[in-house]
This record gives C-alpha cells, sequence and structure tokens, in this order.
C-alpha cells in the first residue's frame, strides 16, 4: 500500500524532469548548428526517450514485490509508451529518412508548392475524360514518390514541357534570290532581311567593269510577339428554340425543288460550246510542234538581258569556275610530322602564305593578288528586344581586298517586324541615303558612298528601328 | 538517487553520441569545406517568403506570365494559402505549365462592385535566353470587352499565341480579332504560330468545385 502510493505520487513528475534533462542535452549538443544535425538527434532522441521509458518503466515495476504495485506500474507506464510508440512505425527511423529520400526526386519549386496536390485530386476525379488522364498519370508519377513528403517543399517531378520558339528576327545575308546588280548603281532581288552590298575596283585593270556584290552576316535578336484570338460564346446561343406550345419551331421547311437537267435531249448548241459549258468532258489543248514551251521563261527576258545573253553569261560563268584558280585556300598541314617549318604549297604558280602555325599545325592561306573583296559586318545594339523597344543596328564595311574599292552601294532591307526611325541613319564615310522599296515590298535603306575605299580602309553606318 | 543517477548517465550518454557524430561529420575527409551545407540549403527548407523570385529558381516547368487588364483594374490570383492581394496591372506570376489557375479581377471600369473569375492556363513554356525568362513573359491581355460580355453572361475565350514568323506581319494592328462562330479558337491560333496560353472568362462566381470551370481539367 505504502509503495503503491509512493509511485502515484512521484509518477507525474518524474517524466517532466526526464524530457527537461534530455532536452537540455539536444539544446547543447546542437547549439554548434541548428539545421543539419538537429534532424538526426531529435529522431534518435524520441526513440531513445520511447526505449528509456520502457527499461525505466519495467525496472521500476521490478523493484516493486507486490502484484498489485506491478499492475499498477504497468497501467502507469502505458501512457507513457503511447506517445512514444505512435510514431515509431511511420516515423521511428523514418521522419528524417523518408524527407531525404524524397528530396532527390523532388525538383526545388520554392514558389507554388500546394496547387499541385489539389490538382492531382481533381484530376483523378475528372479520370474519363482522355485529356485529364494524361495530366492525372503525370500527376500521379509526379506524387507517386512524394506521398510522404512534406507538402509545402515536394513538388511535381519534372515532365516533358512543350517548348515553343525561341522567337528571332534576324536581318542580314542574303537569304532567298540573290541579289544582282543593275544599272550603275541598283541592285534588285532584294527581299526583306537581305544585307548586300554592290562595288567595283577603282583602277585601270581588265575587270575594272565587274561589279560585285557581297552580302553580311546575319544579325540575330531575340525579340518574342503575341496575339491573340478570342471566342465568345453568348448565353443562349446554343439552345434549341422552343415555340409557344413547347413545339420546337425550328422544323424543316418544306420547300419543292425542281431539278432542272443540264443537257437536254435537244441540244441547240455546237458541240465545241457544249464542251466548254459542260464540266467533266474538258479536253487538254495540245501545243502545236513549233510551239515555245511558256512554263519556263527565261529568267532576264523580262527586262533587259536577252535570252541569248543569258546563255552566254551562263558559260562564262561556268568557264571562270572551271579555269580560274579559288580566291582563297585555307587547310591544316600537321608540321609535328616533319622538321620543315612549314609546308610550302602552290596553286598555280602562286605559293601560300603562312597565316599562322601553332601546335603542330600550319594554317596557309592562298589568294590571288589583285583581288577587289569588300567585307560586310553586321552587328545588333542587343541580344534581345520586346515588342515597340528600340533596336539599333551597325554594319562595318572593310575593304578586305588589295585594290581600292569604288561606287559602293550598301542596302538593307529590313524585315517586318523592324520598323525604321526615320532621321536615324548615320555614316562615318560621306555618303548620300534614301530609302526605298525591295522587291517583296519591305523597306530598304541604301547608302551610296561617295568615297573611294583604300585597301585595308573601312567604315561603318548606322541606325535605329522600332521592333513590332 | 540511483534514479536520477541512471537518467543523468542516459543523458550524458546522449550528449557524448550526439556530440562525437557531430564532430565525426566536421572532420570528414575533404576538410571543414565539405560539411559545410550547400549555398541556399538552409534557406531551401525555411518557410517561402513572397517576393521577386530569380530565374535560378525558377524551376523548368514553370513560365512566367504577365497579365494586364483594363486601367484601374486589380488582379489576384489564388494560390494554396488563399487568394494573394489584389494589384493593379501588369501582373506577373510563374505558373506551372498545364495546370489552370484562376484569377480575380476586381474594380473593373464602369462595373464598380462587380468581379469576374477568369481561369489562365499556360500551354507551352517559351525557349528565352538564359536570364531572360522574367524579361520575357508570357503576356495575356483582359480587354474590358471581354470583362463587360463575362459580366453579361457570355463566355469569353481566349488564346494566346507566339508568332515567331518575323516576315508575318500581324493580323490586325490590335494584335487579337474574333473567330467566326463556330471556329475553334485553338484551333485559329494553330494555324497563326504557336499556342502559349489560355483564358476563359465568364464566371462571375468562385468555383467551390474543382473540374467545373475548365472542360478536362481542375482549375
Amino acid at each position: 500500500m505504502n509503495a503503491h502510493d509512493v509511485r502515484v505520487d512521484r509518477s507525474p513528475w518524474r517524466w517532466p524532469r526526464l524530457l527537461v534533462i534530455v532536452m537540455a542535452a539536444v539544446i547543447l549538443a546542437s547549439c554548434r548548428s541548428i539545421t543539419q544535425p538537429l534532424v538526426l538527434p531529435l529522431a534518435a532522441v524520441a526513440v531513445a526517450t520511447a526505449e528509456s521509458a520502457e527499461e525505466s518503466a519495467e525496472e521500476s515495476a521490478e523493484e516493486s514485490a507486490e502484484e498489485s504495485a506491478k499492475e499498477s506500474a504497468k497501467e502507469s507506464a502505458k501512457p507513457a509508451r503511447k506517445p512514444a510508440r505512435e510514431p515509431s512505425p511511420s516515423v521511428a527511423p523514418a521522419p528524417a529518412v523518408v524527407q531525404t529520400g524524397c528530396e532527390a526526386p523532388c525538383g526545388p519549386l520554392p514558389r507554388r508548392p500546394l496547387l499541385a496536390q489539389g490538382h492531382a485530386q481533381s484530376h483523378a476525379q475528372s479520370h474519363a475524360q482522355s485529356h485529364a488522364q494524361g495530366h492525372a498519370q503525370g500527376h500521379a508519377q509526379g506524387h507517386g514518390s512524394c506521398e510522404t513528403c512534406n507538402q509545402t517543399v515536394c513538388m511535381p517531378l519534372a515532365r516533358p514541357v512543350p517548348m515553343v520558339g525561341p522567337c528571332l528576327v534576324c536581318d542580314g545575308g542574303d537569304a532567298r534570290a540573290p541579289a544582282m546588280p543593275v544599272a550603275r548603281f541598283g541592285l534588285k532581288n532584294l527581299t526583306s532581311g537581305d544585307t548586300v552590298a554592290r562595288y567595283r575596283a577603282d583602277d585601270d585593270g581588265p575587270d575594272s567593269c565587274d561589279v560585285h556584290v557581297t552580302a553580311s552576316n546575319c544579325a540575330c535578336v531575340y525579340a518574342p510577339r503575341f496575339g491573340s484570338v478570342r471566342q465568345v460564346t453568348r448565353p443562349h446561343e446554343e439552345a434549341l428554340p422552343i415555340g409557344p406550345r413547347g413545339l420546337a419551331i425550328d422544323i424543316a421547311t418544306e420547300a419543292k425543288i425542281d431539278l432542272q437537267p443540264v443537257c437536254r435531249s435537244t441540244q441547240a448548241l455546237a458541240p465545241e460550246a457544249a464542251r466548254k459549258a459542260l464540266p467533266g468532258v474538258a479536253l487538254e489543248e495540245r501545243l502545236g510542234p513549233l510551239a515555245v514551251d511558256q512554263g519556263d521563261p527565261v529568267r532576264e527576258s523580262g527586262s533587259l538581258v536577252q535570252p541569248v545573253e543569258d546563255v552566254r553569261d551562263d558559260q562564262l560563268e561556268r568557264a571562270e569556275l572551271v579555269q580560274t584558280p579559288r580566291m582563297m585556300v585555307g587547310f591544316d598541314v600537321p608540321l609535328a610530322w616533319t622538321c620543315a617549318r612549314a609546308a610550302m604549297v602552290m596553286v598555280g604558280r602562286q605559293q601560300a602564305e603562312v597565316v599562322a602555325a601553332d601546335r603542330g599545325t600550319a594554317t596557309l592561306r592562298l589568294e590571288s593578288p589583285g583581288r577587289a573583296e569588300l567585307t560586310l559586318c553586321k552587328r545588333a545594339g542587343s541580344d534581345t528586344a520586346r515588342v515597340g523597344e528600340e533596336l539599333d543596328f551597325t554594319i562595318y564595311l572593310y575593304n578586305s581586298g588589295d585594290r581600292a574599292l569604288t561606287d559602293i552601294v550598301l542596302v538593307d532591307a529590313l524585315p517586318g517586324r523592324l520598323e525604321f526611325v526615320p532621321g536615324s541613319a548615320a555614316a562615318n564615310q560621306p555618303a548620300e541615303f534614301v530609302t526605298d522599296q525591295g522587291d517583296d515590298g519591305s523597306v530598304v535603306l541604301k547608302w551610296q558612298f561617295q568615297h573611294t575605299f583604300k585597301p585595308g580602309e573601312g567604315g561603318f553606318v548606322r541606325f535605329r528601328t522600332v521592333v513590332r | 538517487m540511483l534514479r536520477v543517477a541512471r537518467v543523468l548517465m542516459v543523458a550524458a550518454l546522449l550528449v557524448l553520441a550526439i556530440d562525437s557524430g557531430h564532430a565525426r561529420e566536421v572532420a570528414g575527409p575533404r576538410g571543414d569545406s565539405a560539411s559545410m551545407p550547400t549555398p541556399g540549403a538552409i534557406g531551401a527548407v525555411r518557410r517561402l517568403q513572397p517576393g521577386p523570385s530569380p530565374e535560378s529558381m525558377l524551376p523548368h516547368a514553370v513560365q512566367p506570365i504577365e497579365i494586364r487588364g483594363p486601367k484601374g483594374t486589380q488582379i489576384s490570383i489564388e494560390t494554396a494559402e488563399g487568394w494573394s492581394p489584389a494589384q493593379a496591372g501588369p501582373l506577373r506570376m510563374g505558373l506551372v505549365v498545364g495546370h489552370p489557375y484562376r484569377l480575380r479581377i476586381t474594380n473593373i471600369p464602369q462595373h464598380e462592385g462587380r468581379e469576374v473569375f477568369p481561369s489562365v492556363r499556360v500551354l507551352a513554356k517559351l525557349a528565352t535566353p538564359p536570364g531572360m525568362a522574367w524579361r520575357f513573359p508570357v503576356e495575356i491581355v483582359v480587354d474590358e470587352d471581354d470583362l463587360s460580355l463575362a459580366l453579361a453572361g457570355s463566355h469569353v475565350r481566349r488564346v494566346v499565341y507566339s508568332a515567331c514568323d518575323p516576315d508575318l506581319p500581324d493580323v490586325v494592328p490590335e494584335g487579337w480579332f474574333d473567330v467566326r462562330p463556330g471556329d475553334d479558337c485553338l484551333d485559329v491560333a494553330t494555324t497563326l504560330g504557336d499556342p502559349v496560353a489560355e483564358l476563359i472568362v465568364g464566371n462571375r462566381l468562385p468555383a467551390e468545385f474543382a473540374g467545373t470551370a475548365w472542360p478536362g481539367s481542375a482549375p
């Protein structure tokens, strides 16, 4: 009797004291770091607390010799076991382990964590529809490994996301029909996005009258653009009209249609007229034996050059390609295999020049002397632009040949999404600037330089546009 | 006394075990730097705070959008923690691709005191240059006419598409148009570009049940 009373008196103070001691130990141990090391000690403390509670309860029960004291000791130990053992099946080694195991497949998504769960449930409800099935399966996969994860942190697994773009606005080059010189300062076949220049050598050489055309590089800017389409469904628009007595009034109206024969038994028209009047019996007209095929007109027959001249020009171009050595050849020769400083390459009677020799590799360049060459380089002021923002372009010209160049005409046919800002064109060399219209209706900026570019000399033009 | 001594011994053993484990972790094979948490590890487990989200924290499945309404309107979005504070447009937010979200538009001009609850869903993600996702969100414009039609009982559906062709001019200067009766606006938008977002305006009360406002999906 006395022992039982003593146990009843001490038991309410014993466990709080034990918990205070354990908490003090945990705080002391985790004072260095309160994040990572605290997780495992807490789980260990939870398990250790339960075990120590069991042991102490059993030992105290053994100490009491009387049977009634044993029973009371077991009863008093039960409430202490419950809070320690209840989480043990799902938590015991688990609370930290399950979370860390789930963090790996779940990508960190800090901003919108909780809507996914509701979506998965609602998707499961609307499982009958095929569109929702795909979402529900995706969510089931996404949440499959995250069921026990903390919902405020866990996010659906990454699924293949449809991508759009990138939306680029490119200007430069000569993409479509190749630009061709016309007249003294003109160019044709200018389409949107073309940036080309025509020029000729300024000397008394045999080819000084030849007009060359060169194109620039292509400068692309990321500039997405959005539009939208709208569909309005008004109330009762789709409903069936109902009559005053509950009858639908959109019944089929009785109508009498008289079918008239297309061709009667008595044909009053001539056979040729009947053949043209009746569909489906038309005959293909044959061309005469000496008729010219009209489907393939001669390319230059529209304006200046006659067909015969065009054939002659083609033959000359082909002969030039076959007989003339290439203007520039670059290839690598491994010097490590030989003791020579550089390989001597002869093309025709011309020796290649060693441009660079490094790491056993020599880069040779073969340039024919007396070449007229203009290099264009186009740069955009920014890599990205929103609709409505200004975007400036700069086109650099450089005489990369060894002959002076004259009659240089630089044109830039703006793409449809770039709108020229009037008054923004500028050049560092004297040039006449005009705006024109390209063959496809695009706005063409045209600079006609009055300056002769010597070998190695360059210049630039600049203008601004608005992205639309 | 014996019990108290036993409890103290258990506590001392616990302290020793915890401290030795922590010391083992600190004295790792890589030295002190190996035991340090990775940058952002502490902040990742903390409660999320409202504020601007850098693109480095933007998951792959999230696409920034920008919603604009008529002048004076207030827009808010429903999250798991309730409705966000109403703000004047444009409102930028990151939405998970393929998931519908519910908006609330209040303070509508000429319709003071009334509100609509549109649903918005991102259909695809934009391929933006690195670091430019928030600079180029999907732009969704809610017109004043849309709100008037919705308040009159109509059902307005908008499909926003991305027109990437640099040579194709806009179909109309305003950037949008109404499809013909019987045509599906998603089909029409597919012919003009790549559909990236869908907006449905028509609810004048917040739907309580999921899946009632959006055919085939959850709100």
